[in-house]
Formats: C-alpha cells, structure tokens, sequence
C-alpha cells in the first residue's frame, strides 16, 4: 500500500453518470480518495 | 472529493444517489487498476480494502487512514487532514 510523502499515482476513471475524472484533474486542491468494499454492504 | 468503488457503475450511481453524495463516485471494476496501483485491492477476496487517502495539491499523499471497521474515522480524519493542507496554503 501507498504511504504519506509518496506521490498519488494518476488515473482517469468513469463516473458513475458517464463523464470522466483525471487525479490531475484536481492539481492544486486537495483530493480524498476513499477506497472502500462494494457498495451496499457497510463493510 | 472522490470515492472509489470496484462495483458496477449501474449500482455505484444508486449508492451515490441513496446518500446525495456532494462528489463523484468513481467506478474501478472490473479492471481493479487504480486500487492495486494504490495497493489496496484484496486480491483473495476481488474487493477493495476500506482505506481513504488525502492527496495534497502537489500529487503528494499527506495522509492515509487504514481502518476497516471505524467508518467514521475515515471522514474524521480526511476532514482534518484536509484542514490542516488549506489552512497551510499560503497562496489562498
């Protein structure tokens, strides 16, 4: 797994609407990237 | 912020608009390639392990929370580690 002070691999991917998202997209800003199991199961 | 998940865009979408999510969910499957490059894919199991990182505006990780069970320290923690990058900024 990744740690503090490396840098955040970059990636496009799909939103759930259909658009795209670019990590690079959001230079300047602070991002969250909250990985988490599938959706609806609460863990 | 961003949130991603390896399930199907059809049910992320519905998981996004089941919590009115104020960002976008992002779908990682079936390809899982943005949660191993993180290395948080659990390859026994074919799902993402909970961790949440915060990213500063350089591309740098400042803080990752790595807690499978306390939900709610995860947006705790990404809220105050969020503070602290903005309020350091001296350009804003």
């Amino acid at each position: 797994m990744l740690h503090v002070g490396e840098r955040a691999p970059d990636f496009t991917l799909r939103t759930a609407d259909g658009g795209e998202v670019r990590l690079s997209d959001y230079r300047g800003r602070p991002v969250v990237l909250a990985f988490y199991p599938l959706a609806f199961t609460g863990g | 912020m961003l949130g991603i998940s390896v399930d199907t865009f059809a049910s992320a979408g519905a998981f996004a608009r089941s919590l009115d999510l104020g960002f976008p969910l992002l779908g990682d499957w079936p390809q899982f390639a943005v949660s191993k490059a993180y290395g948080v894919f659990n390859e026994e199991r074919k799902v993402n392990r909970r961790v949440t990182f915060v990213v500063d505006g350089e591309g740098v990780i400042r803080h990752v929370v790595d807690d499978p069970r306390d939900v709610e320290r995860h947006a705790r923690e990404a809220l105050e580690a969020v503070r602290r990058l903005t309020a350091g900024d001296s350009s804003t």
